[in-house]
């Protein structure tokens, strides 16, 4: 009997195919700990496209274009499913954009960035693995080696 | 192709026919210094030197007046609003009433850029931090060119730091633009950065990398000289096993080729003897020199004063 692991939601928004253990991380940059309606966090859960993925469900909440820019970056690939009236009136691949502002920090102590009151820039350079470089000091950054804003 | 307003920040913003504009450039004004004695008069130049520096800044000095400018600025950033904790960006929107062009050094890595878009006011890197001095490496390149009478498919070698020298980050870049050779000689603690290498072998560049300049001497024709700082080294001994491999000495230039010429970012300290000097191998004075024209060339293109 299969059963169902994670409730459906009736308004909000669901990530899916997050990679495995991503979806913490998900949760952490959109803020969802102070979320005041409900969230399910999936881990390791089984599919048929990726084999094993996380997925977090958000009750009464629309991501913006920077939270989206937030989650191409942990889960590039990741679906997003808006869901209204408990139907999904849009569904789509999270991207990764060719610019990256104000939500990465540069690893670079002596990056200007990290001394001055002022936003960050990154360029992607590469995406698989991701690769990106910073608009002020142009040091690379290589995957999962950046902190977010 | 037009320079006219922009900012000169980084040696990877330029593509190889801007490089070549430059050189041209300086070339020109190199050859007929009384045509080009009076295109900037009008014009001043802010030199903003937030950190010390001797050859850059008096350099830009010197050939802002031979193009007939003035010049305005600070060399020391203690005696200038910013010790009462004016912000970069608040400097720059004032310098920009009263300068056409700004040199800027500053200490903090990505300094410039975020200072050119400040200002509309171009702006032109005199270095910042570890990272960019694309004036450095345009007249490496201008003094690689008159030495050689070419850059093209040069055999180069830089020798030395070539882990933290961002003369030599820039310069391999920039050679990697005209197809030539590099071989990358240093401590293997002081190796040319990952990144860069590979960078270099993605767009087809011959890169050969070793740790004693004696092996390959002879096959070069330019040589790029950096010092070798004993602080960047964890241990004392270390620097000093490997130190006397990355000083050059008259018997390593036994089998140089005829065109062989040693450049130098300088200051030197004592990677390069001063009896290497009397050589006709030496041309690190010359390229010293060469830093007139090419700031020359660069503040009348940025400032629309030459096309």
């Amino acid at each position: 009997m299969r059963y169902k692991k994670i409730n459906p939601i009736y308004d909000g928004t669901v990530i899916d195919h997050i990679p495995p253990t991503k979806s913490i991380q998900v949760a952490q940059i959109l803020g969802l700990i102070n979320h005041t309606s409900e969230v399910t966090i999936g881990m390791n859960l089984s599919s048929k496209k990726i084999k094993i993925k996380d997925a977090v469900k958000i009750e009464n909440r629309h991501l913006s274009e920077r939270e989206l820019n937030k989650i191409g970056i942990i889960a590039p690939n990741a679906t997003i499913n808006i869901i209204k009236h408990g139907k999904v009136i849009k569904k789509f691949k999270s991207k990764l954009p060719l610019n990256i502002e104000r939500i990465v920090k540069c690893k670079n102590p002596n990056c200007i960035t990290n001394n001055l009151e002022t936003h960050t820039l990154f360029h992607i350079t590469n995406k698989i693995p991701l690769v990106m470089k910073c608009h002020y000091c142009e040091r690379s950054l290589e995957n999962d080696e950046f902190d977010l804003v | 192709m037009n320079f006219n307003r922009r900012n000169i920040i980084s040696i990877n913003d330029f593509s190889k026919n801007d490089i070549i504009h430059v050189l041209e450039s300086a070339m020109k004004i190199e050859k007929n210094p009384k045509k080009y004695s009076n295109i900037m008069n009008g014009k001043i130049l802010a030199t903003l030197f937030y950190e010390p520096s001797t050859r850059t800044r008096l350099s830009f000095e010197s050939a802002m007046c031979r193009l007939g400018g003035s010049i305005i600025g600070f060399a020391d950033a203690d005696i200038s609003s910013v010790k009462k904790g004016e912000s970069l960006s608040d400097t720059m929107k004032m310098i920009e009433c009263y300068a056409d062009v700004i040199v800027m050094r500053h200490p903090k890595d990505g300094s410039s850029r975020l200072a050119a878009e400040c200002t509309k006011v171009p702006v032109i890197n005199g270095g910042d931090g570890a990272n960019q001095h694309p004036t450095q490496t345009l007249l490496d390149l201008y003094t690689i060119k008159k030495s050689q009478k070419k850059i093209s498919g040069l055999k180069v070698g830089l020798l030395g730091d070539l882990k933290y020298g961002r003369t030599a980050h820039s310069l391999a870049i920039a050679l990697g633009m005209f197809g030539c050779k590099l071989y990358f000689v240093s401590p293997p603690e002081l190796k040319m950065p990952e990144e860069i290498t590979r960078a270099l072998m993605k767009k087809g560049i011959e890169v050969e990398e070793c740790t004693r300049i004696r092996d390959v001497i002879s096959e070069l024709d330019s040589l790029y000289c950096t010092r070798i700082q004993k602080e960047r080294f964890g241990d004392p001994q270390e620097y000093e096993r490997v130190k006397s491999s990355y000083i050059l000495n008259k018997n390593l230039l036994n089998n140089v080729k005829k065109n062989f010429k040693i450049l130098h970012p300088l200051p030197r300290v004592n990677e390069i003897p001063t009896e290497i000097d009397e050589t006709p191998y030496a041309y690190y004075f010359q390229q010293a020199a060469n830093g007139i024209p090419i700031r020359q060339a660069l503040l009348a293109l940025v400032t629309g004063a030459l096309r």
